[in-house]
């Protein structure tokens, strides 16, 4: 059904990657979404769990794992995210605004992670206040047994307290502010032992690429950032330039809050416009992203659906509740991906990433099927 | 000089303290966990003009008209003067109403009639079948802010105020007493003193039930939620007899609404339930429709110390319902040892000076309380943070602020309010205690005590920000599942 047209509704990482994964299929493709997604509250790192291309969930064999990989990989590279040419064999480490190491599996070449954690510095800079290099180092001493040292560089010129990482970020992407790194951050990091050097995630949205070339270079060892908490802008980043990739391929943005989805794949929305179309997938989140509402009871529901999916006793049943399947109705007409699908833990078994690609996969076939 | 040991660094405890001071008696404060670690720091922040218990307990109302005036005169740093009403429904009795009235008025209490639109103008979201509106004296008690400027007073004319002890027992010759064990750190030590006073709330029972006669305590305790937004600036009471969720308090930027009644084994606060928080909004929305779709911030419960008519009642001094001080010589215990149980905030000067006279009288002290009239001096103005960055956006607290205090995280967060607002220490938490020794320790318990006081009101906004809290901790974080 190549030339069919799919809603996405929600335009958090799932609903992206689900409308570049069918565009690039020849899908005639729209998404619609009340608000933005989840993207700027992470860092856009995508998680595979700690089980590497070995192990696979959701019952997906390795092949077609990999498969799933590699496009998105190819899609972020389309982007203009860069991403390493070859995937990894197993879960890389990255390292958290704690300074602790985490596992990860598909990142932006502009955050750090290895295979194995290297001896790193970490810099902070004045202002940023989820940069504690001195606490962070220790922690990452203390957890990867690696040497780490920390250097503290001064606030920028015009600094005010309240600013947060997105007025870095569009600091460092003036003239200005790339001077300013290039010169007095760089002269405060001066001269460094340990393999890499580490910087808070806020070296621009657009020029980062560029910022962390020339530090290497005067440093004379690779430089990345750590992830810092919201708002992301390694997230952002990604956010702006899948929707730029999209945009490019004329896939159009609806701002709409979606009220229900008819037999054959049409979207109503609140405001009652229509969005016809030949299957809708539901890209909505879960609690977060509002594709699930809790009431008073604690009954989960999706609001789109009527259909209850679970009931919050423990906090923990938040981030679980979802559906059992990916085809709603068994006949790809409407489809459930990201979130929305249960049986995944991204808390525990941070495989958040997977959970996207893996339904999104799910989806897709169930759609070439028909 | 004499010197009185006071067990208890609650409200009770400083308002003995202060008045007994005031007369000249020497003091130390025993304090197992921090200031306001117990009911007067998990209160619903009401100064109370009376009005509310006028029909049940007019002994008590008249207290809480004569303290809320003086309250208002010496210490007017830690009371926010909002005013009140009293709302009544159109299927609510006109007969309650009209004995209200009534007892108001016998326990001289000032109670206004108000025009319905003029409150409707005032406090918006009020349900459309409202029959009656009374303005009151209501005014907002900054609990945490008048219990620190007492401590400052107390320490300035030469207070002891020991936190993080905690009392063991008598120490008594010839049946006086003549000092206190106290334990802190894991060390003992005997502190000498010619009375004591056990003003240790809820855990009154558990201090002084071996000091003489029968004293038993029944703890019961009550839920409140904390909604993100200051909706209105009133004082927002039900017209009925005392009963569950029938009072809207303004504090800061946020309202607290409350409260239930349950009785207990315990002491100590346990984890707001669900049912509990779920019945209060049912009932508030009585008067506030929208009331599920405000934005919750938490839920918390505090203890009252409800004392149980025992043996030593007969020994005891009625002062109300609300209150009893035991001199447990009465009762065949050591001279010199009291205790005191019950109360509310708001006439927690008026015990001070009930026991001071007491055991002023004991010790043969003849100067009269003056706790009415001295005036208790507001804390100094917050600093400003400089060109500190802030490290709690929610409450702007600044980096500065929180290298500022040294203690346990619960001092940390009293004292800087940091991780108190909107994200409960999503976007901070970390951070705060990031630049502390032993900071996954202290993150993981600060974590499950903020999730303690989410859960309950985990529904629409409230549970997305849980499950954000949740994808940060453990997704962004790399905090260890808990599951
Ligand atoms: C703090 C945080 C850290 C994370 N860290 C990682 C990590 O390290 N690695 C990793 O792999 N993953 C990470 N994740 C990702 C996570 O595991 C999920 O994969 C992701 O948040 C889910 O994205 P989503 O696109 O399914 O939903 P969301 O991003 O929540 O998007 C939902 C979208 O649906 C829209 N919507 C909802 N209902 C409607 C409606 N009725 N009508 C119209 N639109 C609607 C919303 O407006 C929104 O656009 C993190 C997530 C968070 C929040
Ligand atoms: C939910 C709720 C809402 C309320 N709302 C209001 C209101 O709006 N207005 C109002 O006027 N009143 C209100 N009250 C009543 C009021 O809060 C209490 O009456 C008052 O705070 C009791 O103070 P306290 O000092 O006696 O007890 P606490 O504040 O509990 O102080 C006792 C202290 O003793 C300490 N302690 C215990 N054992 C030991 C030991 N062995 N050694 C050393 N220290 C010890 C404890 O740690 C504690 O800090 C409310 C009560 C509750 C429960």
């Amino acid at each position: 059904m190549g030339d069919a047209t799919v809603n996405v509704v929600g335009r958090g990482p799932t609903g992206l990657f689900a409308a570049a994964f069918l565009r690039l299929r020849g899908y005639r493709v729209r998404v619609i979404s009340r608000t933005a997604g989840s993207l700027a509250l992470w860092g856009g790192e995508l998680g595979f769990g700690s089980a590497g291309l070995a192990g696979s969930p959701g019952g997906m064999p390795p092949e077609v794992w990999l498969a799933a990989w590699s496009e998105g990989a190819e899609i972020l590279l389309r982007a203009g995210v860069p991403v390493a040419e070859t995937l990894p064999e197993l879960a890389l480490s990255t390292v958290t605004a704690l300074g602790a190491p985490k596992p990860t599996f598909l990142t932006p070449l502009w955050q750090y992670a290895a295979c194995e954690p290297e001896p790193a510095c970490f810099v902070g800079l004045g202002g940023v206040g989820d940069a504690e290099p001195k606490a962070q180092s220790s922690r990452y001493a203390e957890a990867t047994g690696r040497p780490s040292s920390y250097r503290q560089a001064p606030p920028p010129p015009g600094w005010r307290p309240g600013w947060g990482p997105l007025r870095f970020a569009e600091f460092f992407d003036t003239d200005l502010g790339m001077e300013w790194l290039l010169s007095a951050v760089a002269e405060a990091v001066g001269a460094v032992e340990e393999e890499v050097v580490l910087f808070p995630q806020v070296l621009g949205v657009e020029r980062v690429m560029t910022a962390l070339g020339e530090l290497g270079r005067m440093l004379g060892r690779p430089a990345y950032e750590y992830p810092l908490l919201a708002p992301s802008i390694g997230g952002i980043r990604v956010e702006r330039r899948l929707v730029g990739l999209l945009n490019g391929l004329g896939v159009p943005f609806y701002r709409a809050g979606v009220a229900s989805v008819d037999g054959g794949g049409s979207v109503t929305a609140e405001d009652g416009r229509r969005f016809p179309g030949d299957a809708t997938i539901l890209a909505t989140g879960g609690v977060l992203g509002g594709g699930f509402t809790v009431d008073l009871e604690g009954w989960i529901t999706d609001p789109v659906t009527g259909e209850s999916v679970g009931r919050v006793r423990e906090a923990r049943d938040l981030n679980l509740a979802g559906y059992r399947r990916v085809d709603l109705r068994g006949d790809a007409t409407l489809l459930a991906v990201g979130s929305q699908v249960g049986g995944w833990n991204p808390d525990r078994d941070h495989n958040g990433g997977a959970m996207i690609l893996g339904t999104v996969h799910q989806a897709i076939a169930a759609l070439e099927a028909r | 000089m004499s010197t009185v040991a006071v067990i208890g660094g609650g409200a009770t405890g400083l308002g003995v303290a202060w008045d007994l001071l005031l007369r000249g008696v020497g003091v130390v404060v025993i304090e197992k966990d921090e200031i306001a670690g117990g009911t007067s720091g998990r209160f619903h922040g009401l100064l109370h003009s009376g009005a509310r218990y006028a029909v049940t307990d007019p002994v008590a109302a008249r207290g809480c008209a004569e303290e809320n005036a003086i309250l208002r005169t010496i210490a007017p740093g830690a009371i926010a003067g909002v005013g009140g009403v009293f709302l009544g429904k159109e299927s609510d009795s006109p007969e309650f109403g009209e004995r209200w009235l009534a007892a108001c008025e016998s326990a001289g209490i000032a109670v206004k009639p108000a025009q319905l639109a003029a409150v409707r103008a005032e406090i918006p979201g009020l349900a459309s079948d409202l029959a009656a509106a009374y303005r009151v004296q209501d005014a907002v008690l900054e609990g945490f802010r008048l219990l620190e400027m007492l401590v400052r007073a107390i320490q300035r004319l030469g207070g002891e105020v020991f936190e993080r002890t905690r009392a063991c027992g008598l120490v008594t010759e010839a049946g006086e007493v003549r000092g206190l064990t106290v334990e802190s750190g894991g060390e003992r030590r005997a502190i000498g003193c010619d009375a004591v006073v056990n003003a240790a709330g809820p855990w009154a029972g558990e201090v002084g039930g071996s000091w003489g006669g029968e004293l038993t305590v029944r703890p019961s305790r009550g839920t409140l939620v904390i909604f993100a937004n200051r909706h209105f600036s009133r004082v927002v009471n039900r017209l009925a007899p005392p009963g569950n969720g029938d009072i809207f308090v303004p504090h800061g930027r946020v309202l607290i609404f409350g409260t239930t009644d349950t009785g207990q084994e315990s002491p100590e606060p346990p984890a707001p339930l669900r049912e509990e928080v779920v019945e209060l909004i049912r009932i508030g929305q009585e008067i506030f429709p929208a009331l599920a779709r405000w934005r919750v911030i938490r839920a918390f419960n505090g203890v009252r110390p409800l004392y149980q008519r025992g043996e030593m009642w007969r020994s005891s001094r009625e002062l109300s319902r609300d209150f009893v001080v035991f001199e447990h010589s009465t009762a065949g215990g050591p001279k010199g040892a009291f205790s005191v149980i019950g109360g509310k905030w708001t006439t927690f000067r008026l015990i001070g000076e009930k026991v001071g006279d007491l055991v002023a009288g004991y010790l043969g002290v003849d100067r009269p309380s003056a706790s009415r009239v001295v005036r208790i001096d507001p804390l100094p103005p917050k600093p400003s943070g400089g060109s500190s960055p802030i490290a709690c956006e929610c409450e702007g607290v600044t980096s500065a602020e929180v290298e500022g205090v040294d203690g346990s995280v619960t001092e940390l967060r009293l004292r800087s309010w940091f991780a108190m607002g909107p994200c409960q220490g999503t976007f901070c938490a970390h951070r705060v205690l990031g630049m502390r020794d032993g900071a996954e320790g202290e993150l993981t318990g600060l974590r499950a005590e903020r999730e303690k006081g989410i859960l309950p009101a985990a529904w629409g906004d409230n549970a997305r920000m849980l499950s954000l809290q949740r994808s940060v901790r453990f997704q962004s974080l790399g905090e260890p599942w808990d599951g």
